[in-house]
């Protein structure tokens, strides 16, 4: 740090030998900087000031280094400044942020009644000014005073320069703060994970957000009754404070309308307008909405150049055709297209942001729509939570590190129709005489279960082979047997656990059987299994803490 | 509930469940057949593999006299379970 002739005093006490004292040190260094220093001019006897403007250059010192805060610094370096130059008064001027008047003055004047110094940063920018006025003891403030002055200018820019440091530290501080504050809000704004709904809703919902910074430009909303569903999902083009602040918008605006709005393009068309008139120019919201009838299964949707979502049928995934329109927000007034289809009981759509495509791993390979259906396609049911979970884990295996660019939300809508999950299970005693109660149960739960006959008719064989099977190859076991069917969103699934059994894994023990021989060589054996095997859409078998289960499955 | 009894033309009928338990009944009738006869399922609800493979030893035991079985009147369900076992590929089924 530069000060013009004086050393720190921390400084200086390092270079003290043992049997000087430090205040004969400063004298000495203050006479011999004074030698150095002023120009020649009248040399008088200046101990007896020197005592009181040492003084105040220790206090000063001392302040400089302990004090933060700008206003009581510069206090003190006022009043220290005055005792120093044996000034009647000092004031220190200092200009806005903006840049100081064209004609300022970048040199030390000394009017003799007035000196006056600039205050430099370390960049070369005037910050200010130090002036004091009147000298006391003497007609005019002498060549010592304004090497003093000069280094009190010093002291003052960099107390100046490192409190601005700490303010904007604490400014930093406390814009984390605000962000965080923000991200919360945000993240209240949109509820994710499974959605806990009523035993009797005729449908099961699952939302995922995942902004890649603290706040983000990706929304989604729904609501219902008991007629229908409305859902939607947005993304904000642009990133950062604004985008957020449009997402909250744009999701709050769409709420407003789509209560008193059925049809989806209007709402698109309202919600746009809005956007429009509120909004910077550059901001757009892509967005798909929907509204789903609940008795029927009817869902009437429209696009707002959003990703089409994808639609599950059992199997099978496609892309939802839409016919898309502009972004919302793009021009004053613009009409959206509303299509229809049909979603059956099991039938699952799935919405998600370009978060999820255009995912990028190391190789700047992009996740894409294509590998989205494959992950899709493969999941086990059409559960909700099982295709948001299985999308995310995916995308998160691709990207194998990669940062998240960009925004990630997913809604997953399955329809269950009138039939809502249930289960039904009972046990059986080891006797062939209990198949009439096995019908029973299985006919219990068909009268609840609206299915169609065929799967009706492919669950109770399933369950006559199963457990006349189990019968069979495990006579003596010496437990009940469990048989539980179960209603799930697509499918029905029926479970038979025989305790304390050993394993007997269905899927690989049953003997072969070759439909296509001729009569003479067809033999009876394995008959039964084969026909659960042909029957039944999907066969588990675990063996588990020394129960032996089998499960299987048909879609509704 | 399950019945296997003569009809009016001396065709077999089979009424309501033909399952595991009711085996032993329909094979004392099914074995003891030495003519070929046709066999009406029109009040047979569902059947499963242990009918099967009933009505396969006796078709097998018919065919070693040059007889079989007809079956008629099948359920839709019940010609799908003939379909996939590949039974229809060994009885008539009208």
């Amino acid at each position: 740090m530069e000060c013009g002739g004086l050393p720190p005093l921390a400084a200086a006490e390092k270079a003290v030998p043992r049997h000087r004292t430090p205040r004969q040190l400063f004298s000495d260094k203050i006479a011999g900087a004074r030698e150095k220093m002023t120009t020649p001019a009248v040399q008088r006897d200046t101990s007896a000031r020197s005592d009181v403007a040492l003084y105040a250059l220790l206090e000063l010192s001392k302040a400089l280094s302990s004090e933060f805060n700008l206003d009581k610094l510069l206090a003190v370096i006022v009043e220290k400044a005055s005792a120093v130059v044996e000034a009647e008064k000092t004031r220190i001027l200092l200009y806005d942020d903006e840049d100081p008047p064209p004609d300022v003055d970048r040199s030390l004047t000394n009017a003799g009644s007035i000196l006056r110094a600039p205050v430099i940063d370390s960049h070369g920018k005037v910050l200010g000014m130090i002036e004091s006025v009147n000298k006391t003891t003497q007609s005019s403030f002498d060549a010592h005073d304004e090497s003093l002055m000069h280094a009190l200018a010093t002291h003052v820019a960099v107390a100046i320069e490192r409190a601005r440091m700490t303010k904007l530290h604490l400014d930093n501080q406390r814009y984390e703060q605000s962000l965080r504050l923000a991200s919360e809000i945000q993240m209240r704004m949109l509820p994710s994970g499974t959605v806990s709904l009523p035993e009797s809703t005729p449908f099961a919902i699952h939302a995922f957000i995942r902004p890649a910074k603290q706040i983000g430009g990706d929304l989604y909303d729904f609501f219902w009754n008991d007629e229908s569903l409305y859902f939607c999902i947005g993304d904000v083009t642009g990133k950062g404070v604004g985008a957020a602040l449009v997402m909250a918008m744009t999701k709050t605006l769409f709420r407003a309308y789509a209560v008193f709005q059925y049809d989806p393009a209007r709402l698109l068309s309202a919600v746009s307008a809005r956007l429009y008139e509120e909004t910077d120019p550059s901001m757009f919201v892509t967005g798909f909405c929907g509204f789903l009838n609940l008795r029927n299964g009817r869902l009437m949707y429209s696009n707002a150049g959003h990703e089409p979502p994808l639609i599950v049928r059992g199997k099978s995934v496609e892309r939802l055709a839409s016919k898309s329109g502009l972004p919302m927000g793009a021009l004053r007034s613009f009409k959206y297209v509303v299509e229809k289809t049909t979603l059956k009981p099991g039938d699952a759509v799935f919405l998600y942001t370009d978060g999820v495509t255009d995912a990028s791993n190391s190789a700047e390979e992009l996740f894409s729509v294509k590998r989205l259906r494959e992950v899709v396609e493969h999941c086990p049911d059409s559960e909700p939570s099982t295709i948001v979970s299985q999308v995310a884990a995916s995308v998160d295996r691709f990207a194998d590190g990669t940062p998240q660019a960009d925004d990630i939300a997913m809604l997953c809508v399955q329809y269950y129709g009138a039939q809502r999950p249930f289960e039904m299970a009972e046990t059986f005693r080891r006797d062939i005489a209990e198949l009439e109660d096995v019908f029973d149960l299985v006919e219990r739960f068909f009268a609840v279960a609206e299915v169609d006959e065929q799967v009706k008719y492919a669950v109770e064989l399933a369950a006559e082979e199963i457990f006349t099977n189990v019968l069979r190859h495990n006579p003596a076991g010496g437990d009940r047997i469990e048989i539980r069917l179960k209603l799930g969103g697509a499918d029905v699934a029926l479970s038979l656990t025989d305790f304390n059994a050993p394993p007997f894994d269905v899927q690989t023990e049953a003997p072969a059987v070759d439909v296509n021989k001729p009569l003479e060589e067809r033999k009876p054996g394995g008959l039964g299994l084969f026909l659960v095997k042909t029957m039944m859409d999907r066969v588990e078998y675990h063996h588990e803490n020394g129960n032996s289960r089998v499960t299987l499955y048909k879609r509704r | 509930m399950f019945d296997i009894r003569e009809g009016a033309n001396k065709e077999l009928i089979l009424a309501g469940r033909f399952d595991a338990s009711q085996v032993e009944r329909a094979r004392g009738v099914l074995m003891s057949l030495n003519e070929g006869k046709i066999v009406d399922f029109g009040q047979l609800d569902y059947i499963s593999s242990a009918g099967l493979g009933v009505l396969l030893a006796a078709q097998k035991r018919l065919s070693q006299r040059g007889q079989s079985l007809k079956l008629i009147n099948v359920n839709h369900h019940i010609r799908d379970v003939f379909r996939f076992s590949g039974f229809d590929q060994i009885f008539e089924i009208a």
